[in-house]
């Protein structure tokens, strides 16, 4: 939780969504959770409320605007306690596959071009759900040699590592209480 | 031996800086080959049995042997070299600098620089005519396709398509290239004769495109739906999606079987498509982010 805050803090570059170094980065985490798959998809789902699981945000502001072809599509900011705020755009919520996607618009954490799901799926034993997160981003900087720090691909994956890492126990705790 | 061909998949797997070789008629993994690091693009020379492989972080171009899947070297190069594509006499190799917006003209023996070409912003997919006259490129930062006329080496045309053009792919008679527009979730058919085009819409962020053996439809990877469209080019429009694995990339046609392979980034894997049900037949297993970018599959008669 320290450390993801302090990553999160690190990292007060600007994203820059036009351009991005050449290899994509990935980050896939996952953690099973004794409770019903129904209650979890619930909270993951739950786009405008992602304080009430993810203990580095302090409170999340939900809203609908055009995007750039006119059509209707749901935003995010998270305010972060350490700091700093993420705005984020909701891609889908698909309850039929329980999965939810979404991308970073502009924030703090150090990447470029990122965009995440996040998969609910029974099992494996009875009364068990899998989480399943995985990002696809670059790293900030996108040109050769020499990165400057804190625009390496390092620094993206350890920053969106910390952000799962904090996220899931979490995530887990919250859906396995009563 | 009776009339047999055979064809291999050269599979790039930027995780763990490795090519798979995967034999189209078994459907098995039948070399892993080391190259350097965060290989992306591919091309292959039946003629001269060679492989060429892009090492975007290596900076560098991995050839391999194709009759003994053996690396024979790998050559420094300047930049980021992300696309890939080798002439019809497979005489010349071309090496598009994604940072540094500059093709190289390379000796595909050799892997000699004979001479840049500088066409347009974050040069990405190529694609050379059957003739090998006219060199196609991908400027994703600006929004064209170059026509580079392979003789003088200077542009002889340019095509305006959708935002962040990148996969390139060409019908068999030269006839139609057509080009996959990111951001705009189109692929652009372009008629290489009067330059005129239309777009059709595909899924979500989509990479690359391949045509069908038969040359009637297009399969075309959607890197955020863990799909493939299937359009129809007489109806001009998408018929069908096929589940494939998870972020697919990279995506070929065995020109023997009809059977469509394509490279899954987040699954590690190579799911085939059966050309004539256009249903998805098999998953391979492959190596770390997968990505296969370019025509990748090998045909020989032995």
């Amino acid at each position: 939780m320290k450390k993801v805050l302090a990553l999160i803090a690190m990292a007060i570059l600007p994203l820059t969504a036009a351009a991005h170094g050449p290899s994509p980065q990935k980050v896939e985490k996952e953690i099973v959770i004794k409770a019903d798959p129904a209650k979890v998809w619930a909270l993951v789902k739950d786009f405008g409320n992602l304080q009430k699981w993810h203990p580095a945000v302090a409170s999340t502001k939900l809203e609908t605007k055009k995007d750039e072809n006119g059509d209707e599509q749901t935003y995010r900011t998270l305010t972060l306690k350490g700091g700093g705020t993420i705005y984020e755009k909701l891609r889908g919520i698909d309850d039929k596959d329980m999965q939810l996607k979404y991308e970073i618009v502009s924030g703090v954490l150090p990447v470029a071009d990122y965009n995440a799901k996040m998969t609910v799926k029974a099992g494996p034993g009875a009364g068990e759900t899998t989480v399943v997160w995985m990002a696809r981003f670059y790293r900030v900087y996108k040109l050769n040699p020499p990165i400057p720090a804190g625009q390496d691909d390092e620094s993206a994956i350890n920053a969106v590592t910390g952000v799962f890492e904090a996220g899931l126990p979490a995530l887990k705790a919250l859906a396995e209480s009563k | 031996m009776s009339l047999c061909f055979a064809g291999s998949a050269y599979i790039t797997n930027q995780g763990e800086n490795t090519v798979s070789v995967i034999d189209t008629t078994t459907n098995q993994v039948i070399n892993t080959i080391k190259v350097g690091l965060k290989p992306v693009g591919v091309t292959v020379s039946a003629f001269s049995r060679r492989a060429y492989i892009s090492n975007v972080d290596g900076q560098s171009i991995s050839v391999i042997d194709t009759t003994k899947n053996k690396l024979i070297n790998t050559y420094r190069i300047k930049g980021s070299p992300v696309g890939l594509v080798i002439s019809p006499d497979s005489k010349t190799l071309y090496v598009a600098d994604w940072t540094d917006d500059r093709i190289y003209v390379l000796d595909a023996i050799t892997l000699k620089v004979q001479a840049e070409i500088k066409d347009g912003k974050a040069p990405a997919g190529m694609v050379i005519s059957p003739d090998g006259k006219k060199l196609y490129i991908a400027n994703r930062d600006t929004n064209d396709v170059a026509i580079i006329d392979t003789s003088t080496r200077q542009i002889s045309n340019r095509i305006t398509v959708g935002k962040h053009p990148f996969g390139l792919a060409m019908s068999k008679s030269g006839n139609e290239l057509y080009v996959v527009n990111v951001i705009s979730n189109t692929v652009s058919v372009v008629n290489t004769t009067n330059l005129k085009s239309e777009s059709i819409r595909v899924g979500e962020h989509p990479y690359c495109v391949t045509p069908s053996k038969d040359g009637l439809f297009l399969f075309v990877t959607n890197t955020q739906d863990d799909n493939v469209s299937v359009i129809e080019l007489a109806k001009k429009q998408s018929i069908a999606t096929i589940k494939v694995g998870e972020v697919p990339e990279g995506i070929s046609t065995d020109e023997f079987t009809g059977n469509i392979y394509v490279a899954n980034w987040a699954t590690n894997q190579v799911s085939v498509i059966d050309g004539q049900t256009q249903k998805l037949m098999n998953q391979i297993k492959t190596g770390e982010k997968s990505r296969a970018f370019g025509q990748f599959i090998l045909q020989t008669s032995p």
